[in-house]
């Protein structure tokens, strides 16, 4: 499936900034929400805003904590090792690792360890697309 | 192969700087706005929405800086 980049206003810029987003459905025990992510080649595992957790009432009661080191310092984290997702456009769900932070500057991050293991991607940021197929077992 | 359109998110990213929003599935349309995402989806409840955490627009984004 190929997808569109998403344009985003920033502040001082003449034209948009695109980011390769696209939706995916998060799951819980007995819930589920539909949320728009971004996919990010550079980040070792997936993050998830810690309030998604709570919207949710994902039990992070067995969490591993853990930490993150960005470019600006460190955050600390709730690590599950499945999380359900579905990417929209794919039928079938999937679970990879997850870890849940409490930062303001974190929606989803779909990164390497489980999602890029899972799927195929390809960014084509010359033709505004990017592309995902599973990749093969 | 098929491409899904994906958004032009530029008026309410300049709109909303840090809030959780509740979109239409075609994001044309705000359900609820919230900076809390529990709140949003109260709000929006029993709709089919998608949530989106807008991220600060003073800045460039690098999701390494958490």
């Amino acid at each position: 499936m190929k997808y569109n980049y998403t344009s985003f206003y920033i502040e001082n810029r003449p034209k948009a900034i695109k980011r390769p987003m696209i939706e995916i459905e998060v799951f819980s025990k007995d819930d589920s929400k539909k949320f728009d992510a971004l996919i990010d080649s550079g980040a070792d595992l997936s993050l998830f805003n810690l309030e998604i957790a709570e919207a949710l009432d994902v039990d992070l009661t067995n969490s591993k904590p853990s930490n993150f080191t960005g470019i600006a310092g460190n955050v600390d984290g709730y690590r599950v090792d499945k999380l359900k997702i579905k990417v929209n456009g794919f039928t079938e769900t999937v679970e990879i690792p997850a870890c849940f932070v409490d930062s303001p500057s974190v929606g989803i991050l779909l990164g390497q360890d489980g999602f890029f293991d899972l799927y195929r991607i390809k960014f084509e940021k010359d033709h505004d697309t990017f592309e995902i197929t599973a990749a093969k077992k | 192969m098929e491409t899904k359109r994906n958004y032009n998110l530029v008026n309410l990213s300049k709109k909303y700087p840090n809030k959780w929003l509740a979109l239409t599935k075609d994001h044309r349309k705000v359900l609820s706005v919230g900076n809390k995402l529990k709140e949003v989806s109260m709000q929006s409840k029993g709709k089919d929405v998608v949530f989106l955490k807008i991220l600060p627009t003073n800045s460039f984004y690098m999701p390494a800086t958490l």
